[in-house]
């Protein structure tokens, strides 16, 4: 009797982990194949490709960077790669991804700003990239750093769909299955926001951080990798507080592009730190004109 | 320790095999085992109550004994309203002191008094109900010379303390529990077969039900003030099957565990939603809690006999009291007395006792006069619900006002949720339909097929659950 009822737990153990698996399988397949509906799946789709201009960072990027209108200025393909609440391990890991898929470009723009004081990791990141965590050794590798605490969304079958449900559960896995398009792949990445709040001022740090031991190793990574890398600071508000950090951030990085006060407008801020959809095609345009433009010249 | 919960999932299997094969055959060391697993069981919450825990069961275990013992009948009523007193005492103090402290004040602060009372800020220790009423009616039981006490002080203490039912019942009886204590267990397949089916359906009820219920409860019960009606109407319902799912869940999960240790526990549920009238769904909606104060509150005030005036009261007393028992807070005692209300009805007309079969029995379809008499009943108690969920009373009226208004602007606002919506309600159809199947049993996993049936819902489990907002069980904090 007993013998059978181990028999029977047994086999109610390896139906479970062969729904485990299968699950895992299932829904890792359709994430892989599908038309990409997050910014890490369009960043997927990049693979061996090349593009003229990368453009990554915070929501700062990913809600101010228009690459319609670079190919309408300039003739030449542009991706905007910002995710919300990007810190500085997100951006070195978005390097290290770059070159695990082969993507190759000719500038890489990096948004550099309050983000240099920041710590951790962006939780929009770690959802998106959650399907793929055992594709490549940059995607391994940030699995073992930022899901240390809970290993077993790295080694256990399908719980990490389960403990991410509102995000990449089922209900994404159906969206993925019948191909419900998002804004990513119509506007190559960038991410519209509408309407202006600007009537609060936003505050950057006081002090620059003494040291951020993330962005030291990524300037190691890019020279190692030989990658053409220009830092930049995307616009604030002038309402904008603790402007010295800003003369600070400069001092540590030199090279430096500040955009951070071109925008005079306050129509053109959704809030003080993010432009709005008039404010982020003007911007762009700008951009073009005092960057793109400029530094082609100098080529 | 929480039945959903990775440590339980590791406690489980380890007790099992103590108990079924270090210990087979042993009752004595079985119980000493099961006993030190309960404690353990209940340490992982807060190991600082066990000792409240401790006091109680010896509390009782003494006045058990004491009561038997004693040499005259004064003896003995003393020792019966020491027990009582002291279970009664506590249950006060841990659950109640603060608000009796607070309505005392507010009562003396309209009145133009002000006074400053000491509040104790006590956390309520889980389970406090429910093994003060294990102790209660076994002293009473004793006192009422029912049953006679058990003299051996690791089979009391398991019955109180055993810990599938520890924190959230059921309310056990000892004419019900303690001979299963006493008696040796021998293994049976089919009944651990059977428990494990239950734990299945508990943890589907639990983690795709309740606990993706709970996700737009909260959003919605947050945001009352502004959510349109249809919303309002939605949260409630949502609410019900919240309830619903998350204590019948824990239930069969309970009842499913002792059955893996060869212990029957009382069944607490029995398809409540089915119910065509508010008395039936009180013979199936927490049938443990409701015959605890049917036997030791409603029988001893005089149930109904005597005059109607009489049986009136005797019905809002026990309603009230099983609204308090609930928690310290008007909402309960309002959702209480809103049930009387309902029942009165019945009682008046004698018509309390009109459905005590299944409903539709043998029939795969209610009768069109069944339909709208359980959806009637389900749209009273989702109505009481309102006033159980709320956090005031103030906040429920405001709640049902909204809900009244008949605002019907946007549809449903699921505020902003990024999870089901329609998927949701397509859900709730399908359980509802499970719950239909099974109404007849005590859950879907039966007749031919069970290994199937039981991997379908394990795949249900697995993919239908939520997991990112698991959410403690309801009941742990009455």
């Amino acid at each position: 009797m007993m013998k059978k009822f181990i028999r029977f737990c047994f086999k109610g153990l390896g139906i479970t982990v062969l729904i485990l698996f299968a699950l895992d399988l299932l829904f890792t397949g359709v994430m892989q194949e599908a038309t990409p509906r997050t910014k890490y799946q369009f960043l997927r789709q990049l693979k061996n490709k090349h593009i003229n201009y990368i453009f990554i960072g915070s929501s700062r990027v990913d809600n101010g960077i228009v690459p319609e209108v670079i190919q309408k200025k300039t003739g030449k393909s542009s991706v905007n790669l910002g995710f919300q609440a990007s810190k500085m391990n997100d951006l070195y890991t978005m390097l290290q991804l770059i070159n695990a898929y082969k993507i190759s470009y000719d500038t890489l723009y990096v948004q550099i700003d309050y983000n240099y004081n920041l710590k951790g990791y962006s939780n929009m990141m770690k959802y998106e990239i959650m399907p793929f965590i055992h594709e490549n050794a940059a995607t391994r590798h940030y699995a073992h750093t930022q899901l240390a605490d809970d290993p077993l969304l790295f080694y256990m079958p399908f719980y990490r769909y389960a403990q991410n449900d509102l995000k990449i559960g089922v209900r994404e896995f159906l969206m993925n299955c019948v191909g419900k398009k998002t804004f990513v792949t119509t506007t190559h990445g960038y991410n519209s926001l509408e309407g202006s709040h600007t009537s609060h001022s936003y505050r950057l740090p006081k002090k620059i951080a003494p040291k951020n031991p993330t962005f030291e190793a990524m300037k190691t990574y890019i020279k190692t990798h030989n990658m053409r890398v220009r830092f930049f600071c995307a616009p604030f508000c002038l309402k904008v507080n603790n402007k010295a950090y800003l003369q600070q951030l400069k001092q540590r990085i030199p090279d430096l592009i500040d955009f951070s006060s071109v925008v005079t407008n306050d129509h053109f801020f959704n809030n003080c730190a993010h432009l709005n959809d008039a404010g982020a095609n003007y911007f762009t345009q700008f951009f073009v004109e005092h960057e793109l433009q400029n530094s082609s010249k100098v080529e | 320790m929480l039945f959903n919960s990775l440590s339980f999932l590791l406690f489980l299997p380890w007790v099992y095999v103590l108990y079924w094969f270090v210990f087979p055959n042993q009752l004595k060391r079985q119980n000493i085992m099961l006993l030190l697993a309960s404690y353990l069981f209940y340490s992982f919450w807060d190991w600082r109550f066990l000792f409240l825990l401790l006091f109680s069961t010896g509390l009782d275990y003494y006045s058990g004994l004491f009561m038997a013992d004693a040499k005259s009948q004064v003896q003995k009523r003393f020792w019966f309203w020491i027990s009582i007193g002291i279970n009664l005492g506590f249950l006060g103090v841990f659950k109640y002191y603060d608000f009796f402290a607070t309505s005392f004040a507010e009562m003396l602060a309209q009145m133009g008094w002000k006074v400053n009372v000491v509040l104790l800020q006590i956390i309520l220790p889980v389970g406090i109900s429910f093994y003060t009423f294990h102790g209660l009616s076994y002293v009473i039981d004793i006192y009422k010379n029912r049953i006679t006490p058990e003299r051996n002080f690791v089979n009391y203490a398991l019955f109180v303390s055993y810990f599938p039912l520890l924190v959230a019942g059921p309310i056990e009886r000892a004419t019900h529990l303690l001979p299963q204590i006493k008696a040796p267990r021998v293994f049976n397949f089919q009944k651990s077969k059977e428990g494990i089916y239950q734990i299945i359906w508990g943890f589907f009820k639990k983690v795709v039900i309740a606990d993706t219920c709970a996700v737009y409860v909260n959003t919605i019960f947050e945001h009352y003030d502004t959510a349109n009606s249809l919303t309002l109407l939605m949260g409630a319902i949502y609410f019900a099957f919240q309830i619903y799912g998350d204590f019948s869940g824990y239930s069969d999960i309970a009842l499913g565990v002792s059955k893996l240790f060869g212990i029957d526990l009382l069944r607490n549920f029995n398809f409540p939603y089915f119910s065509r009238d508010i008395a039936e769904f009180w013979r199936r909606w927490h049938i443990s809690l409701s015959s605890w104060f049917r036997d030791y509150l409603y029988i001893p005030l005089g149930g109904n006999q005597g005059s109607l005036a009489k049986k009136i009261r005797n019905t809002f007393i026990i309603f009230l009291v099983s609204g308090f028992w609930h928690g310290a807070n008007w909402t309960f005692i309002v959702w209480g007395g809103l049930n009387a209300l309902y029942f009165l009805p019945l009682l008046i007309r004698q018509k309390n006792r009109t459905h005590l079969s299944i409903v539709a029995q043998g029939r795969f379809f209610p009768t069109f006069k069944e339909l709208f008499q359980m959806l009637f009943t389900f749209g009273m108690t989702t109505l009481a619900w309102v006033f159980f969920r709320a956090a005031t009373v103030t906040e429920a009226f405001h709640y049902l006002k909204n809900m009244f208004a008949f605002s019907f602007n946007g549809g449903i606002q699921y505020l902003s949720i990024d999870r089901y919506s329609v998927e949701l309600g397509a859900l709730l159809v399908v359980f509802i339909g499970l719950e239909w199947y099974a109404r007849e049993g005590e859950h879907p996993i039966r007749g031919r097929y069970t290994a199937l049936k039981a991997s379908l819902l394990l795949l249900g489990v697995m993919l239908l659950g939520t997991y990112s907002n698991p959410s403690s069980f309801i009941y742990f904090q009455f």
